[in-house]
């Protein structure tokens, strides 16, 4: 194996991402996938039928089928595996090659493993890394603290989906049946898929499981290899590895360099136990036959014992730990007796109870009704408008956003020019004019029906109020705005002449309906 | 090009977006997770609303259209395109140009659901999904929306305290970026790992090992000595 041919885009991914990752590997070599998956599915299909209609035992010939069916996973396997790193999707030398990956694989087809529920995550252990026995065990429960879940979620997933395209396909057959015939067929055609016991039945039966499965099991073998593999490039960082090379590479500018880099320096650690760097080499483990070297040859037993004695040695696989819980304790006799004599009693209790419930809840449930209804009516003002009818214009209740926050009617005194005199004649200029001008505003909207837009500047008032009043108010309140914004932005203090003028004013314009 | 499961657009301001789509297993289980849920409240509901009578039993109908049609219409369009199903696995339905979904979309992609189910058991958009490149079924391809998983705030790693150590060699983005990831998950492999993947840069860098990569990616993330 050999991480600078990587024809695929190593990162780290979500778990669920993982498993699409896997579908897009099916996806691009669909062609090779499906001419393996037929050349071993059909022949095993063949089999079952001849099962079916030449022994006694036609009722398992499906679960044959089905049981022996992982032989072609582990072909899809490989061609995946291999494809991931840039070898060629080879169909002759995969089928050549089904008699090795069934035997490294016999523990999910010759033994009841092939239950296991995250078979497709738990196949790449046994069949790409082969391990076998314990050491298979002590490498699958570190993928599985990761994986195990997802394993079986994807397994849940597509197990359903078979069984939906099952149901699927009869349905399609079903619906292309002209109505005259489905009249006469009555129940018996559909009878014939989970009733019927019969040759015909359980081979036509056999023959849909077969095309659901076509349609859904490379799916399911990409997407838990996906999981496997994105396990791996997480435990041992293939994306900075990846990364790291492409970056030695760039700078030696020719691949054979790389190369030499990767044979010599690479095999210098040797890692056991938890996260093998040296699977980074048995990914495919069959390379010794195919007359790949890899680099096994580097590395001697009592080279590599120490290291692996002292990792299983270390604190983190050798943690114990006691799980206390509680157990119920089962007592036989003593209630019986006395439960048989009052059952009649706790019935009609029972039954009473029940009652008074139903009669609280009907209640509730009008209660509820009779507040939704209140509720309803409280808010017409908000929803009659949308449904057409005009409520009464109240603008006084009209809603004010100046730039600088909100302007309600109760930041303001009763008598507004009284307050601003008094506020000007103690010097409090600032504020006076302040509330001269907010005054003029409220007036503006809340007497004249004035429409401002949200957080209204002082220019954006007087433009609005120019459009939608007449000349001589508009003029008076332009005249206000600009004593005020001088004042407060110019920091230029108005004389008496240029504010109390405006004070005698205003009630001719504003103030009629305060 | 090299295979990958996310989907990449570019807006017209330049920025490159991944969109990460999802794909059959997840999808199916964000559905099974929300035909739950609403198979649980015609449940309960049909219970309580017995005691109305025909009253009752005309709201339940109301009610039962509601949920089958908009569901999954008002969750996406008020619930940042994620039914409680989708939120549970993390999904998220979005425009296949990343904006959010709106009305149009989501209502299109929810009627052809019905076409999706077709025959009877969502053959059709099972196969949709597996065999259109983004994983669309036909409801997602006749609206043009898409499903990606919801971006997750991930902590990225502890920070080291390795004094930070300048980079002289210069380096492209890709390249800092394969370092600091270095650094931020140094600490998740094990030593003899991390040494071994240190070592593949002995060549660019002189004497690349473990703690030296570590002050880089310290370096690169803006750390500097404090003397």
């Amino acid at each position: 194996m050999n991480l600078e041919n990587v024809t695929v885009e190593m990162r780290p991914r979500s778990e669920w991402e993982a498993t699409d990752f896997g579908a897009r590997m099916i996806r691009r070599d669909a062609a090779a996938i499906y001419t393996v998956w037929f050349a071993i599915t059909l022949p095993l299909l063949a089999i079952a039928m001849a099962v079916i209609f030449f022994t006694p035992y036609a009722a398992y010939a499906l679960l044959l089928y089905w049981w022996f069916e992982p032989v072609a996973d582990g072909a899809i396997l490989r061609i995946i595996s291999r494809r991931l790193f840039g070898e060629d999707a080879n169909v002759r030398a995969t089928l050549r090659a089904v008699p090795v990956l069934a035997w490294k694989n016999r523990l999910f087809l010759f033994t009841p493993y092939r239950l296991h529920f995250a078979r497709s995550v738990a196949m790449p252990v046994t069949q790409l890394e082969g391990l076998s026995g314990a050491a298979r065990r002590a490498r699958s429960k570190v993928l599985n603290l990761k994986i195990f879940n997802y394993g079986v979620g994807i397994t849940a997933a597509y197990e359903h989906l078979v069984l939906a395209l099952y149901f699927g396909i009869i349905l399609i057959g079903y619906s292309l049946i002209p109505d005259a015939y489905v009249d006469t067929l009555g129940n018996s055609w559909m009878d014939l898929f989970w009733l019927d016991s019969s040759r015909v039945a359980t081979a036509a039966g056999l023959l849909v499981f077969y095309a659901a499965q076509t349609a859904l099991q490379p799916w399911f073998v990409g997407a838990g290899f996906g999981l496997y593999i994105n396990c791996r490039t997480q435990l041992e960082a293939w994306d900075i590895e990846v990364a790291f090379r492409r970056m030695v590479q760039r700078r030696a500018g020719t691949v054979a360099a790389a190369i030499i880099i990767a044979l010599f320096v690479a095999p210098t650690v040797v890692l056991p136990g938890t996260a093998h760097a040296q699977d980074a080499d048995a990914v495919e483990a069959e390379q010794p036959a195919d007359g790949d070297p890899g680099f096994v040859g580097f590395w001697s037993d009592e080279d590599v014992r120490p290291a692996i004695e002292s990792v299983m040695a270390s604190d983190a696989l050798n943690t114990m730990e006691t799980v206390e819980k509680w157990q119920r304790i089962r007592k036989d006799k003593p209630e019986k007796d006395s439960r048989d004599r009052d059952t009649s009693m706790l019935e009609a209790a029972l039954e009473r109870l029940f009652d008074f419930i139903s009669l609280m809840v009907e209640f509730g449930l009008w209660i509820m009704v009779a507040v939704l209804l209140l509720i309803v009516f409280l808010t017409r003002n908000r929803w009659l408008p949308y449904v057409g009818f005009e409520t009464a214009a109240r603008p006084a209740a009209r809603r004010i956003y100046l730039a600088g926050g909100e302007l309600t009617a109760d930041q303001l005194p009763d008598d507004i020019i009284a307050e601003v005199l008094k506020a000007w004649r103690a010097g409090r200029k600032r504020e006076a004019l302040s509330l001269l001008y907010r005054g003029s505003v409220f007036a503006a909207v809340a007497e004249h029906g004035v429409r401002l837009p949200r957080s209204a500047t002082e220019g954006a008032c007087i433009r609005a109020v120019a459009a939608q009043t007449d000349r001589a108010r508009s003029g008076f309140f332009r005249r206000v705005v600009h004593v005020w914004v001088r004042c407060a932005y110019g920091d230029q203090e108005p004389s008496d002449d240029a504010v109390l003028p405006l004070c005698s004013e205003w009630s001719q314009h504003f103030g009629s309906v305060r | 090009m090299l295979l990958d499961t996310a989907y990449n657009i570019g807006t017209p301001e330049g920025v490159e977006l991944r969109l990460p789509v999802a794909g059959l297993a997840p999808r199916s289980l964000a559905w099974l997770v929300d035909a739950l849920i609403k198979s649980a409240t015609l449940t309960v509901l049909s219970i309580f609303l017995q005691v109305f009578g025909d009253l009752g039993g005309g709201i339940y109908l109301l009610i039962v259209f509601v949920l089958l049609w908009f569901y999954n219409v008002l969750f996406e369009i008020f619930n940042h395109g994620a039914t409680p199903g989708k939120r549970a696995l993390g999904l998220r339905v979005m425009n296949a140009n990343g904006t959010p979904v709106g009305w149009s979309g989501s209502l299109i992609r929810n009627l052809v659901r019905f076409v999706d189910v077709l025959p009877g058991c969502y053959a059709f958009g099972c196969a949709s999904v597996l065999l259109s490149k983004q994983f669309q079924r036909l409801g997602d391809l006749a609206a043009g929306t898409i499903v990606v998983y919801a971006p997750k705030t991930q902590a990225s790693g502890k920070p080291d305290s390795t004094a930070p150590v300048p980079l002289k060699t210069p380096m492209t983005l890709d390249e800092q970026q394969a370092i600091v990831s270095f650094g931020e998950r140094a600490s998740l492999l094990n030593e003899e790992r991390a040494e071994e993947l240190a070592a593949i840069l002995t060549p660019v860098l002189e004497d690349a090992d473990r703690t030296r990569l570590l002050g880089h990616a310290n370096w690169l993330i803006g750390e500097r000595s404090s003397s």
